[in-house]
């Protein structure tokens, strides 16, 4: 009964790559987020190389997988956060360096898995970078604005997380979203350039450093809030935000596709009709 | 002292006290009621500002120079409530600062979600330790969720006033404008925040728990502040302020 191989761990002579490869813009799941958390931990045991974090198909990682979660009741959808937790976790808190290669989409829970990484490189061009959910009425579990926050810094994470925009990689760039922006063929070598110049002569500066520089955060992602993630759960499960992803999900089955409609509109995301704060879900 | 006022569903909370906005008690509980009430107002977010040369010149010194250990510590409970009040507003909260915010005036607008100032010869500053003052431990949490470390320390060890446009290259300003057009530039950030008002709402107590449950944790540590306001230093030089004040009499009053 071998599940199927949905993160991948190739070994390269001085760091490691870690490819989503799951297809379907890569949307997180419970297996693919358990794959990329053993993975993270195996390769920690294994003395935490460089990590670089890609993915193949025409998406890094179009987030949650909304099909998945539709179909989920409350006990479901509390495993799905409690893995995407964990997941993002694993990645955030792996004691080498690690950089997300994005050479396609990486929105919402895309984008926070690639927050996860210590340093995003994304090629220029049609990509988009970006965490929306609030255009779909969604807010994110604490383990998620934590990473986002210590990552990120206040201002560009309050710029990310309000707006809900998708931007190009020179404009995400410039807010600080991501750190570089290459050609698509220089990525995986710019990437593991990196990865491995954080971790020289196999005396990792990094591991040094980044288990004090990276505490606050190991702190906050310690455990999950019980209390936080019910909120999360309650406004989730609200008539309005049902809605609204439902919408989001038809527009998908629709062909539209969820990466070039977000791209479509990101630009200048549509003034929903129903702005007006009050109705509080 | 403070004059609400609702449009483009938004809104506005003017400072008006005296020429300066300087803060008392009395005004910082007025400013916590306004914003608690914002809760159950149909607005998209709030713009708090005020007209003339000065935002908020800080602590109103002249009121407060012969208040016993009692009325500070009052004085502490109501900064308390006021920056908590902005701070877990739900709805998006622009600082228009028309000019100069000053120790107290700079924490009110350093608790909001962004700073827009006037370009001119407004400033922002910590001003606290001229006066041999501490930063409450509490208002001190709440600034490291809003500046960026070296801005924080520049701040609150320089004790300057910084122009605006340095405050900004800082990162304790967000945006400077043109001052007519200020309030027009703090309607449109507060627009493009809401998407989702109750999305947003979850979003800003996510990323402000952490820093609020340290503002109430920090509340123990306060009693310092009155420690030292009581002191010889501090005493010496609330005096002398309150002295050049007077001096500079009429126009501008208290600061």
């Amino acid at each position: 009964m071998s599940e199927p191989v949905l993160v991948r761990c190739e070994d390269h002579e001085h760091h490691a790559q870690v490819v989503l490869a799951r297809g379907r813009g890569n949307a997180l799941e419970p297996a693919v987020l358990g794959q990329l958390a053993a993975i993270f931990e195996d390769l920690r045991r294994r003395g935490a190389p460089p990590v670089v974090l890609a993915a193949e198909g025409r998406s890094f990682c179009t987030g949650l997988d909304l099909d998945h979660a539709a179909g989920l009741d409350r006990r479901g959808m509390r495993e799905l956060m409690r893995a995407f937790h964990v997941g993002l976790r694993a990645c955030a808190l792996y004691p080498g360096p690690v950089v997300a290669a994005l050479h396609g989409h990486a929105l919402a829970g895309g984008a926070l898995l690639a927050l996860a990484a210590d340093h995003r490189i994304m090629v220029r061009g049609r990509p988009r970078f970006g965490v929306h959910g609030i255009q779909l009425g969604v807010s994110y579990p604490q383990v998620a604005v934590e990473i986002v926050r210590h990552r990120v810094g206040r201002a560009a994470a309050e710029e990310l997380l309000y707006e809900g925009r998708l931007l190009h990689a020179e404009q995400a760039c410039e807010r600080g979203w991501i750190d570089e922006v290459v050609d698509a063929e220089e990525l995986l070598v710019r990437a593991g350039h990196w990865a491995v110049g954080r971790a020289s002569d196999g005396l990792s500066l990094h591991h040094l450093g980044a288990g004090s520089l990276d505490r606050p955060l190991s702190v906050a992602l310690a455990e999950i809030d019980a209390k936080e993630m019910e909120a999360w759960l309650d406004q989730w499960f609200s008539r309005s935000t049902r809605a609204r992803v439902g919408q989001a999900r038809e527009g998908l089955r629709n062909g539209v596709g969820a990466k070039t409609r977000d791209a479509d509109s990101a630009g200048s995301a549509p003034a929903p009709s129903h702005r007006r704060p009050g109705g509080r879900s | 002292m403070i004059r609400g006022e609702t449009r483009e569903e938004t809104r506005f909370l003017w400072l008006e006290h005296g020429g300066a906005n300087a803060l008392d008690g009395a005004s910082l509980r007025e400013i916590a009621r306004s914003f608690e009430a914002v809760a159950d107002e149909d607005v998209r977010g709030v713009i708090l500002t005020a007209e003339g040369k000065i935002f908020s010149a800080g602590l109103d010194l002249p009121a407060l120079v012969d208040a016993d250990r009692e009325a500070i510590e009052d004085l502490l409970d109501a900064l308390f409530v006021a920056l908590r009040a902005v701070f877990v507003c739900e709805r998006p909260v622009v600082a228009a600062l028309n000019g100069h915010a000053v120790a107290g005036g700079a924490l009110l607008a350093l608790a909001c979600d962004l700073r827009l100032a006037a370009s001119g010869p407004g400033r922002l500053g910590l001003t606290e330790a001229r006066l041999g003052l501490p930063i409450p431990a509490s208002s001190i949490e709440m600034l490291r969720y809003a500046l960026p470390r070296p801005a924080l320390e520049t701040l609150v060890y320089g004790a300057d006033m910084h122009a605006f446009d340095d405050a900004r290259r800082m990162g304790a300003v967000d945006e400077v404008v043109e001052p007519e057009a200020l309030l027009e530039r703090a309607v449109r950030r507060i627009e493009a925040w809401t998407a989702s008002p109750s999305a947003f709402a979850d979003i800003k107590r996510r990323l402000r728990a952490p820093s609020l449950r340290a503002m109430e944790e920090a509340r123990a540590h306060e009693s310092a502040f009155a420690d030292r306001w009581f002191e010889p230093l501090a005493q010496q030089r609330i005096r002398a302020a309150v002295e050049q004040l007077g001096r500079r009499g009429g126009a501008r009053g208290r600061s």
